[in-house]
């Protein structure tokens, strides 16, 4: 059946795009001195572009500062992008109003990390799921009442939940009320931030699974974010990789894991511990650590731990170039 | 490594905590070893009790709340729990020493890395100030970084987070002890650098030959650094056993699930297969189930699951077991295959 | 084992009723700090004797006897041993009259046992000493008094011959009120100075900065020495729009005012601070992306948040208020002490026309009720926040 709904995904990946990001660029600027100038930039986010067909799963992989979290919310307007284009559906929200972009808000949602920190603790579950139906003025009452309900039902929690607070609840438990809480105004796309990584291994399966389930069953498009390359494999259609705010490569999920190729997703994938003893692989050991995103290399990024980097590789900026269909590298060595 | 000999035995070790809602058990008699120089993991997920394990052999839980409330902990013979605090302040750091999760708070921001490392080979070996800071220099070009001599002189926010961790392991191995617990080491970490940092606790273990208390929650890790493996659950050992067997042909249910549960980069073949999702939540430390503390989670369990908390049984050449179907299950699995 | 299955019922009744709100979880947590219980208690009770220092004071604010004077009389000495049949007895105590020391010619009082005994009497009426309790109900029962001619100090009297221990109930009145009302002068400039910083930022948050620390720079004594006689000058506005002279309510005001004034500044940083912190926090966020109002974020979200903290630093600040008035009335600035009396006028009595204090120790007495209402406010801030702070939970 799953086979079925992917090659449904296939299909509309012709059709246009639901969201599409031009060059988006975020810089945080540092301040320093008797007058607070800017000193510098933290350059998170650089001349990042990729679209997300309508059903997509999105991976989007990177280590820290690798600028994943800050494209997510830049995309969102959490934070303001410093130059490019957001277009959701044709229409570009980084140049809406604030009141604009509120009524937008309704289509475009996003689930945390940290659900400890995601759910406000002097809030009940209930008000906090229903928040959305009171702002969009979407349902009052009884009627926001059974809204809620059957949201806690659908995300694997119970209608009786309602009324408690969320430090009652695991953390497992917590982000399904964060994902409750961004199902609540049916959006159509959905960022979902490191959704699993602070919870346990058992209890990351479960929510794995449960957003793949909703995405079946609202239709959803979803922006993976994640930093674990196993948990995007098994939720996503096509995955992002970037490093030190740059896109790397794009590539349909299947064929990155099989043959990647740019040498920054290789080492990475060599990277990622697999559990079986028995196996034994040859490993990409990658030297040194990740430059500041303040002071990025020159070129490529990548080049000053990049195994086979060359001179060449500090003059230009590598374009990303398709490769296959759908497959796209920046790196002039590939 | 061929005739083993025990470093640390640990036998039937508890260690309570009292709070206001009542004793926390939060490790509740757990057996294992470490033969000289072998890798140990010690697996488990959060509130499984691997942590406090390592606490307790460091004798490093705040009392109160906490306590060791049982058990004995031989190190080369000799009772670590019966230890005076000043004798075990001796062998802290100089037999036994301890890496941590979080590099950046287990490090002192306000004295240099070389001062800090030194400060435990003046302690413990009586070195003078200028000699500990030359050992210093060589103990961070043995874990790996380059221009050691000019790296003493860093303050712990000049390095990145890998840094860091070098220089704790430089720290925990400069009195050269015969057993390093590390404690989550590599979780803070990114995958390339967790990589980096495995491969040099591989390379000085081979160099120096000490043993490896390695605790974390991540399989990968487990599979990829360890001799042997105890998983942990709701502060008891639920499997032991060699690596191997404990991967290929886990015997509870809990580390089957674990290891279904976990989706792997490698297995890209069977790409978007669902993941087998272990249901239910970890359960509460104050309020475990009767019997089995696994049994809600547990797709085997049956009635008598729910009676008595099962034995820690061997199931053959050593792989022991906490689970009253092993045996039926085995067979079943099998069947199936 | 069996110490599970007996926990297991327990459990599951424990969970059904879990649902605790944030007020229930502070409020048991606030009262497993043991001290911080007893400082409330403390200050309940200092708070409801003031309230009715008319009922509980035997003599009026500003009652005193011409003749014969009473002026500086030692505490009256309390007999609990009745001397005709030496056993316990009710106490009492004799009449007291002004001599002068033989040796020293120094004025001493001596007691009169010829004049018989003026046993304690509780619940009497004295109709020279009526009041109105909370400024409502007339009465004149005092709890306790003595017939005349005698008289019952029981913390000796000033130089005027008024009744020191009278007088700390009702400069009580002024003292804890101060503090009280104060910090919420304190809170409104703060919360109010502190959300427009912390909610524009920017010029905004820079100029309101700027002023705060243009009012810490300046010292506090000498801040308060200032506005205080600012206010108190005839010329100036404030002053002409209450009358050319400002009477005792309208001095307290005034105060109360200084004192805000002063006090704002830390607590807008505070809340500042806080609302730049919390406005990162993740919950903020989902708040934005649900396309919540900045002004929905901002009161259902963020000062919710800010609130533990703002009830902390508000009750921690109540003490240094009090100390405020105290120390204003001490060097004169406070309300006048004919009409009425803080702690800080009664202290101010000790260094009155040069006396020395070793021969009237008791007129340092009002320093008791000072400390022990500064303590426990400041056991109670503590307490406070511990019990409001989720990191020290026990």
């Amino acid at each position: 059946m799953s086979d079925m709904a992917r090659v449904d995904n296939r299909k509309t990946n012709s059709t246009k795009p639901l969201l599409e990001v031009k060059n988006l660029q975020k810089y945080f600027p540092i301040r320093g001195g008797v007058f607070s100038r800017i000193v510098g930039n933290v350059k998170a986010v650089e001349d990042v572009s990729f679209s997300v067909a309508p059903g997509e799963v999105v991976g989007l992989v990177g280590e820290s500062g690798s600028g994943k979290t800050t494209a997510g919310r830049s995309i969102l307007r959490l934070i303001e992008p410093t130059a490019g284009e957001v277009l959701f559906e044709g229409v570009d929200v980084t140049k809406l109003s604030k009141n604009q972009m509120r009524e937008y808000r309704k289509e475009m949602q996003i689930i945390f990390q940290d659900p400890f920190a995601s759910l406000n603790p002097r809030m009940t579950v209930g008000d906090i799921i229903g928040e959305a139906l009171t702002i969009h003025r979407l349902a009052k009452g009884r009627e926001k009442e059974a809204k809620v309900a059957d949201l806690l039902e659908r995300t694997g929690l119970s209608a009786s939940h309602m009324r408690r607070y969320p430090h009652e609840f695991s953390g497992g438990q917590r982000q399904r009320i964060g994902i409750a809480r961004a199902l609540a105004v049916d959006p159509k796309f959905i960022v979902a931030d490191e959704p699993v990584s602070a919870l346990d291994v058992s209890i990351q399966a479960q929510v794995v699974n449960l957003l793949q389930d909703l995405k079946e069953e609202f239709g959803l498009t979803l922006l993976f974010i994640a930093h674990d390359l196993a948990v995007v494999e098994y939720i996503s259609d096509k995955v992002i990789v970037m490093y030190l705010g740059r896109i790397m490569e794009i590539a349909p999920a299947k064929e990155l894991y099989a043959n990647p190729i740019h040498p920054y997703t290789e080492a990475l994938l060599s990277a990622v511990p697999i559990p079986d003893p028995t196996l034994k692989r040859e490993r990409i050991l990658l030297q040194g650590d990740i430059p500041s995103p303040i002071n990025p290399p020159s070129g490529c990024v990548f080049r000053t731990r990049c195994p086979i980097a060359v001179k060449e590789c500090a003059d230009v900026v590598p374009p990303l170039e398709e490769v296959s269909p759908g497959h796209f590298k920046a790196c002039i060595r590939r | 490594m061929a005739k083993s000999e025990k470093l640390l035995d640990v036998r039937g070790l508890k260690t309570y905590f009292d709070t206001d809602e009542g004793t926390v058990k939060a490790v509740d008699g757990v057996s294992f070893h470490i033969d000289k120089g072998e890798t140990l993991a010690v697996v488990g997920e959060s509130g499984s009790g691997k942590s406090v394990t390592s606490l307790s052999i460091m004798r490093l839980i705040p009392t109160p709340p906490g306590r060791i409330a049982g058990g004995e902990m031989l190190f080369n013979g000799q009772d670590l729990v019966k230890k005076t605090e000043r004798e075990m302040r001796q062998i802290r750091g100089n037999d036994i020493s301890m890496i941590f999760q979080e590099p950046m708070t287990s490090l002192n921001p306000v004295y240099t890395v070389g001062d800090q490392i030194a400060e435990a080979i003046v302690l413990h070996q009586g070195k003078s100030q200028k000699q500990a800071m030359k050992m210093a220099a060589e103990m961070l070009e043995l874990v790996g970084i380059p221009e050691p001599a000019k790296r003493v002189r860093n303050y712990p926010h000049q390095m990145s987070g890998g840094m860091r961790q070098r220089v704790m392991i430089a720290m925990a191995l400069s009195c050269g002890p015969q057993l390093l617990i590390a404690d989550e080491p590599t979780t803070a970490l990114d995958v390339t650098i967790q990589a980096q940092i495995l491969e040099l606790m591989k390379k000085l273990q081979n160099e120096i030959g000490m043993s490896i208390l390695f605790i974390t929650h991540d399989l990968g890790v487990v599979a990829e650094i360890a001799d042997r493996v105890v998983v942990m659950y709701a502060g008891r050992a639920v499997e032991e056993g060699n690596v191997v067997p404990i991967f290929t042909k886990p015997k509870m249910p809990y580390t089957m699930g674990l290891l279904n549960s976990v989706p792997r980069v490698d297995k890209a073949a069977v790409h978007q297969e669902r993941l087998e999702a272990i249901p239910g939540n970890v359960p509460n430390p104050l309020y475990l189930p009767e019997g089995c503390a696994f049994h809600p989670r547990c797709k085997f369990a049956v009635d008598q699951c729910k009676v008595a908390i099962p034995d820690l049984v061997d199931s053959g050449n050593g792989h022991m077991v906490r689970c009253i179907r092993w045996d039926e299950i085995q067979t079943k699995q099998a069947v199936v295959a | 084992m069996a110490d599970i299955a007996k926990s297991l019922p327990k459990t599951k009744a424990k969970k059904i009723e879990l649902s605790k709100s944030q007020t229930q979880i502070v409020w048991e947590q606030f009262r497993k700090h043991k001290a911080a219980l007893i400082g409330g208690g403390i200050l309940i009770f200092m708070y409801l004797v003031t309230a009715f220092a008319g009922f509980v004071a035997p003599y009026g604010i500003n009652e005193y006897r011409k003749r014969p004077a009473t002026d500086f009389q030692p505490p009256t000495k309390i007999h609990w041993i009745d001397p005709e049949t030496g056993r316990l007895g009710r106490p009492f105590i004799y009449n007291v009259v002004s001599d002068r020391d033989p040796v020293t010619r120094q004025k001493i009082y001596v007691e009169k046992p010829e004049e018989g005994k003026f046993p304690i009497k509780f619940f009497i009426k004295r109709p020279e000493a009526s009041y109105k309790i909370l400024g409502l109900f007339e009465s004149d029962l005092h709890l306790f008094g003595v017939d005349d001619p005698a008289r019952i100090f029981l913390w000796g009297t000033n130089n005027l011959g008024k009744d020191v221990f009278s007088r700390v109930l009702y400069g009580g009145q002024v003292s804890l009120m101060i503090g009280i009302i104060a910090v919420w002068i304190s809170f409104f400039l703060g919360l109010f100075f502190g959300g427009l910083a912390g909610f524009y930022g920017g010029i905004i948050d820079d100029i309101i900065m700027r002023l705060i620390e243009i009012i810490d720079a300046i010292p506090g004594l000498f801040l308060l020495i200032t506005l205080s006689a600012l206010l108190r000058d005839p010329r100036n506005p404030i002053a002409q729009t209450f009358g050319l002279k400002m009477n005792s309510a309208q001095v307290f005001f005034m105060i109360v005012f200084v004192l805000g004034f002063i006090g704002w500044g830390g607590l807008a940083r505070v809340i500042r601070g806080q609302l730049f912190s919390m406005r990162e926090l993740d919950y903020a966020h989902a708040a934005k992306s649900l396309g919540a109002s900045e002004s929905r974020i901002i009161w259902r979200h963020l000062l919710p948040g800010t609130a533990s903290y703002v009830i902390v630093s508000l009750t921690l600040a109540i003490p240094g208020f009090i100390l405020g008035e105290t120390g204003l009335s001490f060097i004169g600035l406070g309300p006048s002490e004919v009409d009425t009396s803080s702690w800080g006028i009664l202290l101010r009595d000790a260094t009155a026309r040069g006396i020395s204090i070793q021969f009237v120790p008791w007129l340092l007495l009002p320093g008791i009720p000072i400390f022990f209402a500064i303590l426990s406010w400041n056991l109670v801030g503590d307490g406070l926040r511990d019990a409001l702070d989720p990191k020290k939970r026990r």
